[in-house]
């Protein structure tokens, strides 16, 4: 009995010993990340046979437990994957809205508005070369901004590579420790001990797994756990695999696993939202950026490429934008323009080409018809050089040149042509009579004009072999088959086209001037009656156009007199103007009361003034004036970079023509290349809040603010959604504390209320001893 | 005479009592044993608890045994304190023999139950000790007023 006795005791101290342990661990390991708080399991000791009595033996620890709910670990895990995912995504949006640097002093839109301002300056005084300095610096500001900015995302992708990497690397550390602790703990476990402390190591380690990547844990019989990310194995309970990052041709990502096939999609965790940040939000931002620095090329581009610098019409261009070699035969000239390499679309349409007369003034319109999906860069070269006084080629590296002849020189502006009436169809001094309507005329081969001039009657016979087409002659090749009979030249006549119209007309001027139309069979044709005597005037009508065209379409107005008359003199005089469908647009007083060379208001800005002379209706006086709303509605001044302000065609590449930043004269400021002329610097400040079509009709600066405002929407949502979660994992990590933490105050006050007990407990057992001691005195 | 019998009834049943008195200390100390083994504090007082009013009752089993053994001592003339149970027995002749073989049975009840409290005792004032060092460790002297005398945190890594 004496030694049961002695083990009941001993076992009761061992099992105290082992219990102040316990505490004593949890206290050491109140901050320890992941420790679950240990109890100690008490239970009886196994009895004891003494002769033939099973006697009890005390007490003993059975087994020290971790005090965790498994299920809300799990949740825990899953919650801290998320909440990584939106930290890691808040992080770097945080950076790009710093990148992009918006402010009212400073960004992208304030460097926009600047443009503009200076435009402004200028256009008050378009000559000044202070203020003409001050427009290309600011452009070339706003184009460096653009590059700032493009740079920036991109540098932003690198660095979110490389801390993609680094997690990646974690990972890989985090996978080797836990594939270490599932070998510990299985060797531990498989003796009937619960290896707690490994277990909150691994536990632990798995949250910061969690942090990284969204995994999975799954645990075997033997206690070990399989890691699965995205479905695939990255820890057994033998071994590991490593995690890679690899970089695809395309620019995106992919995240694989040692031995597995495929990629993985990782969807949370630090991992997951970098992932979604450089798939996803950074190329968005970018591709937003180049679309506004591209529309912002081409928009700007259209309005400076049809427009004239301070020093008037070119001499020679050189085109920006080479064309290349597409199908790789070693040819540029054999490409479709519309599939010829150039940065920006070419489309069907025309481009106005102006050569003047640099001594003269005078002007020649021609309009190429631009069919961008059969016309060839080869058709295109080829057709500008039908030009009068005009030499196109294309250069090694594909090229575009323009020259002009000396003494001549070209633009592309939709400019007014203030002298229309060069050749004097209107009230000139020559004899002449023009067609009754526009062409093209329904002729035959063989049919005649038959005229008497000072030298004598002749009659012209038309060939159909002069005519594409003889049953649809057009007054071009009219006026050069009667210009091509020597009998023309020598009766002192000249034929022109003034639009679609006949004329014809002495070389002469003045009232001694005449020829007769005598007869032929292509006189019905021409609305000419036989034996017509057309007589020429002392008082040439000079007719001067004036304004600039505001229409928003391309146009051509015709000109005629209602009757024949004096301008200034006859009562009832008018001037009709028709548009190029027929319909009469303006109908001018220019008879009596009105005083020659005073101003008329025609339509659409367009204005004419009217010199003294006389009109005949009877001849068909007419004249025709061109109104361009786009001389190039093909873009194939843009898309060439012909005139261009600016070059490139995102927001990466865009800048500022180089031999226009060197000389800012080249800015084109003006349409009529007048003196003064700021109406193409206007025409460009109208972008300030126009509405762009390639932008969802929005203005470039609302496009900027759109793409500053969506980051900030971004980060608003994300930190919304983070704080929700963070929340969410606070309270879930409160539970866990509850749960599985150390209540250091706790463990101390059982401490004491134990210390107590027990003082009390030895007290009154010394009085019963001592009670039993004196009892023992009177045995 | 008659007197001498009657203090001898009432010694035998005090004895009596006493003798099941002792059963229920040794009873109580061994459930204390257990509580105090089990470091399970409110057993363990609860136990203390069962074990005080056991010994309440002590207190008035030796007043009512000094008050036998002084009418004893009046009736032989001789002082209380040199009374034994086994002297009372040898003077009372053949009435004491029943006092004498209660006196065996309660020394070995009594034998017994000195043994478990002193081993009970040890084992509660070494929980007691190792506690309160724990406790001093940690906040110092119990009771102190002075914070310099207390326990004090110190940075284990420095």
């Amino acid at each position: 009995m004496s030694n049961i006795g002695l083990n009941i005791g001993l076992q009761g101290l061992l099992t105290s010993q082992a219990s102040l342990d316990t505490i004593g661990h949890n206290i050491t390991n109140a901050n320890t990340p992941g420790y679950s708080r240990q109890s100690l399991e008490i239970g009886t000791a196994t009895t004891v046979r003494v002769r033939n009595l099973l006697m009890g033996n005390g007490v003993q620890a059975s087994v020290v437990r971790r005090t965790v709910d498994q299920l809300l670990n799990a949740r825990l895990v899953v919650q801290q994957s998320g909440v990584s995912r939106l930290d890691a995504r808040l992080s770097v949006l945080g950076e790009a809205e710093g990148l992009l640097g918006n402010t009212s002093e400073s960004g992208l839109g304030k460097s926009m508005q600047s443009f503009f301002t200076a435009l402004s300056n200028l256009s008050a005084t378009p000559e000044d070369p202070v203020l003409r300095s001050g427009a290309v610096q600011s452009a070339s500001q706003l184009t460096s901004q653009f590059n700032q900015l493009a740079t920036n995302v991109h540098v932003l992708r690198d660095d979110t590579i490389e801390r993609l990497q680094a997690h990646v690397d974690a990972v890989n550390e985090l996978a080797e420790q836990i594939s270490g602790l599932n070998k510990q703990i299985s060797a531990t476990e498989s003796s009937g001990v619960t290896a707690n402390d490994l277990r909150d190591r691994r536990e632990y380690m798995l949250r910061e797994l969690a942090k990284l990547v969204d995994a999975k844990a799954i645990e075997d019989s033997r206690g070990a756990v399989r890691v699965l990310v995205g479905g695939s194995m990255l820890v057994s309970p033998t071994t590991y695999n490593q995690m890679q990052l690899s970089t695809n041709s395309d620019g995106t990502l992919d995240v694989e696993i040692e031995g597995q096939s495929g990629a993985v999609t990782v969807t949370s965790g630090a991992i997951g939202g970098l992932m979604q940040v450089y798939e996803d939000t950074l190329p968005q931002i970018s591709a937003q950026l180049d679309s506004i620095a591209h529309n912002w090329i081409l928009e700007l581009n259209r309005v400076h490429t049809t427009g004239l610098g301070g020093d008037g019409p070119f001499k020679a261009l050189v085109a920006a934008n080479p064309f290349e070699d597409i199908d790789g035969d070693g040819a540029v000239n054999d490409e479709l323009l519309a599939n010829s390499g150039l940065p920006f679309d070419v489309v069907d349409g025309e481009l106005v080409v102006n050569v003047t007369n640099t001594a003269t003034g005078a002007l020649d319109k021609h309009v190429v018809a631009i069919d961008a999906t059969r016309a060839t860069v080869g058709d295109l070269v080829a057709e500008l050089n039908t030009i009068g006084h005009l030499t196109a080629n294309i250069d090694g590296q594909g090229r575009l040149h323009v020259f002009a002849e000396p003494g001549y020189g070209f633009d592309f502006s939709s400019r007014l042509d203030p002298n229309p009436d060069a050749i004097g169809s209107f009230g000139g001094g020559q004899a002449s009579i023009t067609s009754a309507s526009d062409g093209p005329f329904a002729l035959a081969d063989g049919d005649t004009l038959q005229l008497t001039g000072p030298a004598g009657s002749f009659t012209v016979t038309f060939d159909a072999a002069d005519f594409a087409q003889i049953g649809s002659a057009t007054s071009e090749e009219l006026a050069a088959a009667i210009n091509a009979d020597p009998n023309t030249q020598a009766n002192g006549l000249v034929a022109s086209a003034v639009g679609d119209r006949l004329v014809l007309q002495t070389a002469g001027s003045g009232a001694t001037e005449s020829f007769s139309i005598d007869g032929g069979t292509a006189l019905a044709s021409f609305g000419w009656n036989p034996a017509t005597t057309v007589t020429g005037h002392d008082s040439a009508v000079s007719v001067t156009i004036g304004g600039s065209y505001s229409g928003s379409n391309n146009d051509a107005y015709q000109f005629v007199p209602n009757m024949d008359g004096v301008i200034g003199t006859t009562a009832g005089l008018k001037v009709l103007v028709y548009d190029q469908a027929g319909q009469q647009v303006a109908a001018l007083d220019v008879g009596a009361g009105y005083n020659p060379g005073d101003e008329l208001e025609i339509l659409n800005g367009v204005t004419l003034k009217l010199g003294y002379g006389t009109l005949s209706a009877t001849n068909n006086d007419t004249f025709r004036v061109d109104v361009t709303a786009d001389s190039d509605t093909s873009d194939i001044l843009p898309a060439l970079g012909l005139n261009v302000l600016f070059t490139g065609e995102d927001a990466l590449s865009i800048g500022v023509r180089a031999d226009l930043e060197a000389s800012p004269s080249l800015l084109a400021s003006s349409i009529s290349g007048a003196p003064g002329d700021g109406s193409n610097l206007l025409a460009l400040m109208a972008f300030d809040e126009s509405e762009i079509s390639g932008l969802s009709n929005a203005s470039f600066a609302a496009s900027w603010a759109d793409i500053v405002s969506s980051v900030g929407l971004d980060i608003d949502s994300s930190q919304s959604a983070y704080d929700a979660e963070e929340f969410l994992m606070q309270s879930l990590d409160s539970r866990r504390d509850q749960v599985s933490g150390v209540n250091v105050d706790e463990e101390l006050v059982n401490m004491m209320t134990s210390e107590q007990a027990y003082n009390a407990a030895a007290q009154f057992i010394r009085v019963s001893a001592d009670l039993s001691d004196e009892l023992m005195r009177l045995l | 005479m008659k007197e001498l019998k009657t203090l001898l009834r009432r010694l035998e049943a005090h004895l009596q009592d006493e003798i099941a008195a002792q059963e229920r200390t040794l009873a109580l100390l061994a459930d204390e044993q257990t509580a105090l083994c089990g470091r399970d504090p409110a057993l363990v007082l609860e136990r203390t608890t069962a074990l005080e009013r056991e010994l309440q009752g002590g207190v008035a089993r030796a007043r009512r045994r000094d008050e036998i053994l002084t009418a004893l001592g009046s009736l032989w003339g001789v002082p209380a304190a040199t009374l034994t149970l086994t002297s009372i027995a040898e003077r009372a002749g053949p009435e004491g023999e029943r006092v004498l073989r209660m006196r065996g049975e309660l020394r070995e009840r009594s034998a017994k139950s000195v043994k478990l409290a002193r081993r009970v005792g040890a084992l509660a004032r070494t929980h007691q000790r190792f506690f309160s060092d724990v406790l001093q460790a940690l906040f110092g002297e119990l009771g102190a007023t002075d914070a310099r005398v207390g326990g004090r945190l110190v940075d284990a890594e420095a």
